[in-house]
This record gives C-alpha cells, sequence and structure tokens, in this order.
C-alpha cells in the first residue's frame, strides 16, 4: 500500500519535472537557433513563409495588454463587490451572491468563449468600437475580467473577514464612517492578501487560451488600438499546434517556454506574498501569547 | 455601535448633552467623535503608533503635519504615555504590551477630543500595574470629560468613580453617589452583590 501512496505523491511531481524538461528541451534549442533577440523581440511572424521568420513580440505584448486590462476590470469589479459583500450588504445575501459568484468559475472557458463571441463581440463592435471592429483586445480583456472575478471576490473577500473586526469597531468608535473605516484600515490591513489574489487572477488571465482565441480575432499583429485583430502567446500556440509541424512547431513549443516563465514567475511571487501574509498572521498571535 | 450588536434591544430615551442620539436628524459620526469609546482587548490598529494617533483628526479632514504633530504629542501626553514612545512614533503599534497598547488607545480616543469617554472594562485584560497606570490616568482625565467605566471590579469602581450605577441582566437596579451605593445601598440586590453574595 505504501508503494501506491508513493507512487501517488510522485507522479504529480513527475509530471512537473517531465512537463518543464520537454518545454525547456524542445524550446531552448529552437531559441538559440533562431536567436534570442530575434525570437523574443522579432516583430514577424511567419511560420508557413518560404523565409519563414519567427518573431514572438507582437504576441507578447498583446498578452501582456490583455492581462493587464482585464486585471484591471476584474479587480476593480471584484474588488469592490468583496467591500460589498464584507460590509455593506444585508448579511442575508452574503452566502448567496458568494455562492452565485463561486458558480461562476465553474463555468468551462469555451462557454465564456461563446458567451463574448455571441455578445460582447457584437456590443463592442456597434456600440463602443470607432473602427467598427468587435475581435480585439478590450472584448478578450472584458471576458477575462468577468472570468477572473471569482478568484478576485473570494481572495479578497476570506482576506478582509481574516482581519480582526476590532479595527473595524475601533475606526468607528472614532468617529469614522463606514467607509473611512473599511478603505483606511480595513483594506490596508487586508493588502497582502489581496496583493496574491492580484497574483493569481493575473496568472489565470495569462494562461487563459480557450476564451480569448474565440473573441481577440487572431491576427499575429503588433498591437495598436483596443480594437483590432490581435493573438497572445496562448492563442498562437493553440492555432497553430494542429498544423504546423517541424521548425514551426518547435516555435510553438518556444513560445510555451516563454508563457511558462511568465506564470512561472507570477506563481512564486504568489507563494512569497502568501507566505509573508502567513507570517504576519503567526507574529500577532506570537505578540498575543506574551501579552496574556 | 448598538448596530453591531445583534439582538440588542433599547427602551426608553437616550440622551447625551440634551440631544436625542437615536434621533433621525442626529449625525451619528458627529456622535461618534464626541462620544469616544475604548474596548476590553486593546486594538491599535495595525498601523505605526503616529498614525494610530493621527486617524481620527485625519478622518475630520485635518492633513496639515504641524497642527497632527500637535495633536499626536497633545494626545499621547494626555494619555501619559508620551514618554514611553516618542522614539518610536513610527513604529508598529501592535509591538507595544498590553498596558501600552491600551494607553494608545485612550490617547487615539482624546484625539478626537470627546466629551465623554466609554471604556469597556478597559483593565480586565491587563496586569495589575499597567491596571493601577491607566487608572491613574482616569483619575486625571476626569478633571475635563465625563468617563464611563463599565467593571466587574468593585475595588476599582470604589478607587475611582464619583458616581455608580448599578445594572442587572440589563435593568438598571441603583444609581448614585459610589460612596452611597458601596456603603448603604438602597436595593438588596445591590448589597448582595457588592458583598459577595449574589446568586
Amino acid at each position: 500500500m505504501r508503494g501506491v501512496f508513493l507512487f501517488s505523491a510522485i507522479f504529480s511531481i513527475l509530471a512537473l519535472v517531465t512537463i518543464t524538461v520537454f518545454l525547456f528541451i524542445s524550446g531552448v534549442p529552437f531559441i538559440a537557433k533562431t536567436g534570442f533577440a530575434k525570437f523574443i523581440f522579432g516583430s514577424d511572424w511567419a511560420p508557413l513563409a518560404d523565409d519563414p521568420s519567427y518573431g514572438i513580440f507582437p504576441m507578447i505584448v498583446a498578452s501582456l495588454y490583455v492581462t493587464a486590462l482585464s486585471v484591471l476590470i476584474g479587480i476593480g469589479v471584484g474588488l469592490f463587490t468583496a467591500i460589498a459583500l464584507y460590509k455593506f450588504c444585508p448579511k442575508k445575501l452574503v452566502a448567496p451572491i458568494r455562492q452565485m459568484i463561486n458558480l461562476l468559475a465553474g463555468i468551462p472557458s469555451v462557454i465564456f468563449g461563446l458567451f463574448g463571441m455571441t455578445i460582447i463581440v457584437p456590443f463592442v463592435r456597434d456600440y463602443v468600437s470607432p473602427a467598427g471592429v468587435g475581435y480585439g483586445i478590450l472584448s478578450a480583456s472584458l471576458v477575462l475580467g468577468i472570468m477572473i472575478l471569482p478568484t478576485v471576490v473570494s481572495v479578497s473577500f476570506d482576506s478582509l473577514n481574516s482581519v480582526s473586526n476590532t479595527y473595524y469597531e475601533g475606526a468607528l468608535a472614532l468617529g469614522a464612517t463606514k467607509e473611512q473605516a473599511t478603505f483606511k484600515i480595513m483594506l490596508p490591513a487586508a493588502k497582502s492578501g489581496i496583493l496574491a489574489g492580484v497574483v493569481l487572477a493575473i496568472g489565470r488571465s495569462i494562461g487563459e487560451t480557450m476564451a480569448v482565441i474565440m473573441v481577440i480575432g487572431g491576427s499575429p499583429e503588433m498591437p495598436e488600438s483596443l480594437f483590432q485583430s490581435v493573438r497572445t502567446l496562448t492563442a498562437n500556440i493553440a492555432m497553430g499546434a494542429l498544423e504546423l509541424n517541424g521548425d514551426a512547431l518547435s516555435a510553438l513549443i518556444a513560445t510555451g517556454v516563454v508563457l511558462f516563465v511568465f506564470t512561472l514567475i507570477l506563481n512564486v511571487s504568489f507563494s512569497l506574498l502568501k507566505k509573508e501574509t502567513g507570517d504576519k498572521v503567526a507574529d500577532k498571535k506570537d505578540r498575543r501569547g506574551v501579552k496574556k | 455601535m448598538n448596530d453591531l450588536v445583534e439582538g440588542c434591544r433599547m427602551e426608553g430615551e437616550y440622551r447625551i448633552g440634551g440631544v436625542d442620539i437615536f434621533d433621525k436628524e442626529t449625525d451619528v459620526n458627529v456622535l461618534r467623535k464626541n462620544v469616544g469609546m475604548v474596548f476590553q482587548k486593546p486594538n491599535p490598529f495595525p498601523m505605526s503608533i503616529y498614525d494610530n494617533i493621527a486617524f481620527a483628526p485625519r478622518t475630520f479632514g485635518i492633513t496639515k503635519k504641524s497642527v497632527l504633530d500637535e495633536i499626536v504629542e497633545g494626545s499621547l501626553r494626555r494619555a501619559s504615555i508620551w514618554d514611553e514612545v516618542k522614539d518610536r512614533l513610527r513604529k508598529n503599534a501592535l509591538g507595544m504590551s498590553g498596558g501600552q497598547q491600551q494607553r494608545l488607545c485612550i490617547a487615539r480616543s482624546l484625539a478626537a477630543s470627546p466629551k465623554v469617554l466609554l471604556m469597556d472594562e478597559p483593565t480586565s485584560a491587563l496586569d495589575p500595574i499597567s491596571t493601577g497606570k491607566i487608572e491613574e490616568l482616569m483619575e486625571e482625565l476626569k478633571k475635563d470629560l465625563t468617563i464611563v467605566i463599565v467593571t466587574h471590579n468593585m475595588q476599582q469602581a470604589t478607587r475611582i468613580a464619583d458616581k455608580t450605577a448599578f445594572f442587572l441582566l440589563g435593568e438598571l437596579v441603583e444609581y448614585g453617589n459610589t460612596d452611597d451605593i458601596f456603603i448603604s445601598p438602597k436595593d438588596e440586590r445591590t448589597e448582595r452583590y457588592i458583598t459577595g453574595r449574589f446568586g
């Protein structure tokens, strides 16, 4: 029996190691062959041309734009939702609203993509875009912003809730309004937890593929406007994976390496932030122990 | 603050300085400014000592640093904790001892220049030395403002209070000068309570 447990434990680590090794073994030599600068900063993606060129800079920029904008949308709405749930909405509604928001997290991303294609893209095309183009960064960011809402809301709500309520009462007793108490005392006290949620949301956003492909257009062009068909790193891999082979396929794997590095950085900063929050709580407990 | 307590029940009229505090017209935030509150457990905000004290004045829109500095120093002096903390105003308030934290909370209330200070068992979580310091402080403060203190410690009540009220299960049983209440209580229940033969 012990063998089974051990194998299960090792299996996931093995999977991680295999994926990482696969990515780097197949991707890194290709980057080296093409030239690091030419691959990362090259602006021309034409893998099927007679003289193929593999520059993914437009995709990197598009990924960063979409991620930044979606996180801005998701955090703007999500943080205020969490605050509303925390102190400004009737207690009876908190549990049902939270449950519904969590349901949002369970919807498959392809459904989000469909929703984006049929509702958001036409809306952006008809009412927002000056050029009448619906597919693009804005639509993708809106869809992604909705997708990351559950993460932002639940992490922010939990960090707000874990702040001692005595701070809140103390602030009210000093003549602060509910808003002042929440924004000046509770929010700063919950800051690191919320930040960790933000990093998690960024990770989801940069890695999302399906929903993005369906609303972003897909042309590997340098993003110049919010309403222009572009392509993210994830979209690049998914769109080419089934039809490209040889060097072009290696280029996709190399794109994966870049994406992997991005998410790795995010994950590491997430665990660092989480650790810091944990330390702080432990610290507080220690001090309480000393006091008594 | 009552709104935060679930199942709270109120009867009668509540007036502070002639103002009905549950009147719709009354601005609760002004009321909370005039009535400071110190809690049973010290609850300094997780920020620097300076910011703790400056919180109330900042809330009322004071931003000028010289004015804030003055309020912070004045409040800390009035709470007789200035000498202990003046060199570490920028340090986190959670690093102080329990007694210091409680005096910091009193100073923080004073920074809002209240007319009445409510203290809900302010010393029950503290050691005797810190308790002594806080009682001294209350003696000093009661010259300028009204202090309403809830305590289960009858010696404490006789030491510091001018007037005493005895509540039992939410009912006001007896109210009068501290000396009268403790030496010749009118109500039998009061007598049983102060002589420790309750229940």
